[in-house]
């Protein structure tokens, strides 16, 4: 087998977020007011504004590959939080209400000066509260009402017919709440928000997002996988934490030119590719290298997770000029359509059609219940497409019950199903 | 024709001000194995999962559509598994259509506007299955009211209560014979809402149990007479569980002292995901208050007797 080779432009991701990171710190501990923010809420807000912002979820999978989150949640419970309550939300906020700053990464945060959620799920607003009320801090929470139902194609119809997709009301609502939004950042900061200027970032993202849909289309179209979802993951979710500026836009550009390349010149993960695979979850963030197992002993390559195609499908809203609103119909069912029926079901499919997915691995939550829902549905309907799936109940982020060996053990015995021959 | 409602705090003042009385089926329990079970995980909210049994198994038939409040935990996945059932064929062609219903508890412009969208949007989808609005339905509140102020006087017990409330929510009048009152430690039961009054009468043995935040709740969402007000009432609800103010522990504070607590008593779903996170801060509030408080940790949604174990010191 032929050794792997990173794309030289992977390191230079990380160093653009090590940088970042540390200007972040050094900007942060300078006094800097900053916004703690969860995945799903309007981060454009924020960065149109010059405001740094740390995302929860961002800061939880930061503490989980420091390994500091069976520290953290055993800190949780002796607070009195019960082993069921979520994870991947509540680390970072479990992590700011101990306060050790010998167990957080960079020594803790600052307190911020303003934190935003989403009530996508029903314990957003308790926990956000928690970490309002300790650090003496605002809290913008966003109303999450369900459309009437939930249409398909959402990822064809939500690019230009998201008015009616998502629903007028709730993108009033949402447009609103934004707006209120605009007017705590800009009393935060002293600054007025530049309604041109963030019209022209808009473009850009969408910009940033079509490109990411070429590199999506390179490797899903590839004869054999030509980077590991390892590598692929920093290469969008870096940029798409600093979406829409020259850096993202340019390595985002980057990024897709090294893909092809690699595919021009035959170049990939494995040699003798015999399974393709996705991994339908976050990130397993305290044990990445789980993603190459399988790579030397069955030729088994994870080509998919969902952070790239996600990049066009999720954030893509056409403006029609009115900005605001089009990024209120990017957040108004963000998260949801990754996890809710009959979206999350038939968009997975539709990526393992694309893909040539062979054996899909699904990471179930149990203790993050809106991430582990429709579960079910997305097995049946990902076996009825030819698919053969494994689910594995874990969590992104707790350490603490992450059976690896079982988990290595499952997926091999799905990739000899799939594969008598490996 | 009959309408459902599915979940906790429903604003019945609010269906009130538009002429609906639905029935709450929440509560239902459905046993036995249906086609919708293998869609079921595990850890899905015991509520939501017993109402999908029940819509697979044919026991709601009866109604034409049932309303699934958005606000209530569990009860969003509910409907969007009930609309997922019936595109797959799994739901039985006679169950009644699934609604998604937001109303938001917030009172500000933008929330006002969208929970009275809802409303419309509501009134035209049970229009169109051949509901027609009821002139002059008074909604249940001043019930629910007297019935807690009944229970902390000691004048029912705390499993009567629940079962006379439960009564009230299908939509069907009730009588309560007041009972002398009992002696012992006054009790608050808190934490996640309960699918029956085992813990109650578990409870109404060893103490008097004057107070109940499912109760709480229930009367606070039903609130309002006419759609301004019931929908503010929706707003100033401590209890509603994804209330986006810090109004709950404030609210249980009053509450204890209104009542005379001597003790609370806590307990939530195994796969609780929401009241957990109040826990310590009301057992902090507690030792503040001089209120005892015994947390029994995790319980059934429908428990047995022998679930319910009261230690020796709690």
């Amino acid at each position: 087998m032929m050794a792997y080779e990173p794309l030289a432009i992977s390191a230079e991701a990380m160093g653009y977020q090590r940088d970042w990171v540390r200007a972040l710190r050094s900007q942060i501990e300078a006094g800097a007011r900053f916004a703690f923010v969860n995945a799903d809420t309007p981060h454009e807000i924020f960065h149109a504004m010059d405001m740094p912002v740390v995302v929860n979820q961002w800061w939880s999978s930061v503490i989980a590959a420091k390994q500091l989150s069976t520290h953290t949640l055993d800190r949780g419970a002796e607070m009195g939080f019960h082993d069921s309550l979520a994870k991947y939300s509540a680390m970072g906020v479990i992590s700011a209400l101990d306060g050790d700053p010998d167990r957080q990464p960079w020594g803790g945060l600052p307190d911020p000066a303003i934190l935003c959620a989403r009530q996508s799920s029903d314990d957003q607003q308790r926990l956000f509260q928690l970490y309002a009320d300790q650090a003496g801090a605002r809290l913008s929470l966003l109303h999450a009402p369900a459309p009437a139902e939930n249409l398909n194609n959402w990822w064809e119809r939500a690019r230009d017919d998201w008015e009616a997709l998502y629903g007028t009301a709730r993108l009033n609502l949402m447009q609103a709440q934004i707006e209120d939004l605009i007017g705590q950042v800009e009393e935060i900061t002293g600054r007025a928000f530049d309604h041109d200027g963030f019209g022209a970032y808009m473009e850009r993202i969408e910009e940033q997002e079509l490109i990411f849909e070429e590199a999506n289309r390179l490797i899903a179209g590839a004869e054999r996988v030509p980077v590991r979802i390892g590598e692929q993951i920093p290469n969008v979710m870096i940029p798409q934490w600093h979406r829409g500026s020259d850096w993202a836009v340019g390595h985002a550009a980057r990024f897709r030119d090294a893909v092809g390349e690699r595919i021009a010149t035959e170049q990939a993960v494995v040699a003798d590719e015999r399974v393709r695979m996705m991994w339908i979850g976050a990130g397993l963030w305290f044990d990445t290298k789980f993603y190459t197992a399988f790579e030397e002993e069955f030729g088994a390559v994870f080509a998919w997770s969902m952070y790239l195609p996600f990049a066009a499908d999720g954030y893509v809203r056409r403006t029609k000029g009115d900005y605001l609103r089009a990024l209120a119909a990017r957040v108004v069912t963000m998260n949801e359509q990754l996890h809710q029926a009959p979206w999350a079901n038939a968009w997975l499919v539709k990526q393992a059609r694309d893909y040539r997915i062979d054996l899909a691995v699904v990471l179930v939550p149990e203790a993050d219940r809106p991430s582990g829902y429709c579960t079910n549905f997305i097995v049946e309907d990902l076996t009825a497409a030819g698919v053969e799936v494994v689910e594995i109940h874990a969590d992104m982020v707790d350490a603490r019950k992450w059976d690896g060996a079982r988990a290595k053990a499952d997926v091999a015995d799905a990739i000899r199903r799939v594969s008598p021959a490996t | 024709m009959r309408v459902g409602v599915f979940g906790f705090g429903a604003p019945l003042g609010v269906f009130a001000s538009v002429g609906l009385r639905p029935v709450d089926v929440t509560l239902h329990l459905a046993e036995g194995d249906t086609a919708a079970d293998r869609y079921i995980e595990p850890f899905m909210d015991p509520f939501a999962a017993s109402v999908l049994s029940g819509l697979a198994a044919g026991q709601f038939d009866d109604m034409t559509a049932i309303i699934f409040l958005r606000e209530s935990p569990g009860a969003m996945i509910a409907c969007q598994y009930a609309f997922e059932l019936r595109r797959r064929g799994v739901m039985p062609k006679r169950a009644p259509m699934p609604i998604m219903l937001n109303i938001i508890p917030a009172d500000h412009d933008a929330a006002q506007a969208f929970n009275k969208s809802e409303l419309d949007r509501l009134t035209q989808e049970l229009r169109a299955l051949g509901w027609a609005p009821e002139p002059g339905i008074q909604g249940p509140a001043a019930v629910f009211d007297d019935l807690l102020a009944a229970q902390s006087a000691g004048r029912i017990s705390g499993a009567g209560a629940f079962a006379t409330r439960a009564v009230l929510a299908e939509g069907r009048v009730v009588t309560w014979m007041a009972r002398t009152p009992a002696g012992g430690e006054r009790l608050a039961l808190l934490g996640g809402p309960l699918g029956n009054a085992v813990l109650h009468a578990a409870l109404d043995d060893i103490g008097l149990l004057v107070l109940d935040q499912q109760a709480l709740d229930q009367a606070c969402a039903a609130g309002g007479a006419g759609v301004d007000s019931a929908l503010r009432a929706q707003a100033a609800n401590p209890f509603a569980a994804r209330q986006p103010e810090p109004l709950y522990l404030p609210g249980i504070e009053g509450a204890l002292v209104e009542h005379g607590v001597d003790r609370v008593v806590w307990q939530v779903d195994p796969h609780d995901d929401l009241w957990g996170w109040l826990m310590p801060e009301v057992r902090d509030l507690c030792a503040r208050l001089g209120v005892g408080f015994t947390d029994l940790g995790f319980l059934p949604r429908w428990p047995e007797p022998g679930d319910i174990v009261i230690g020796e010191g709690a």
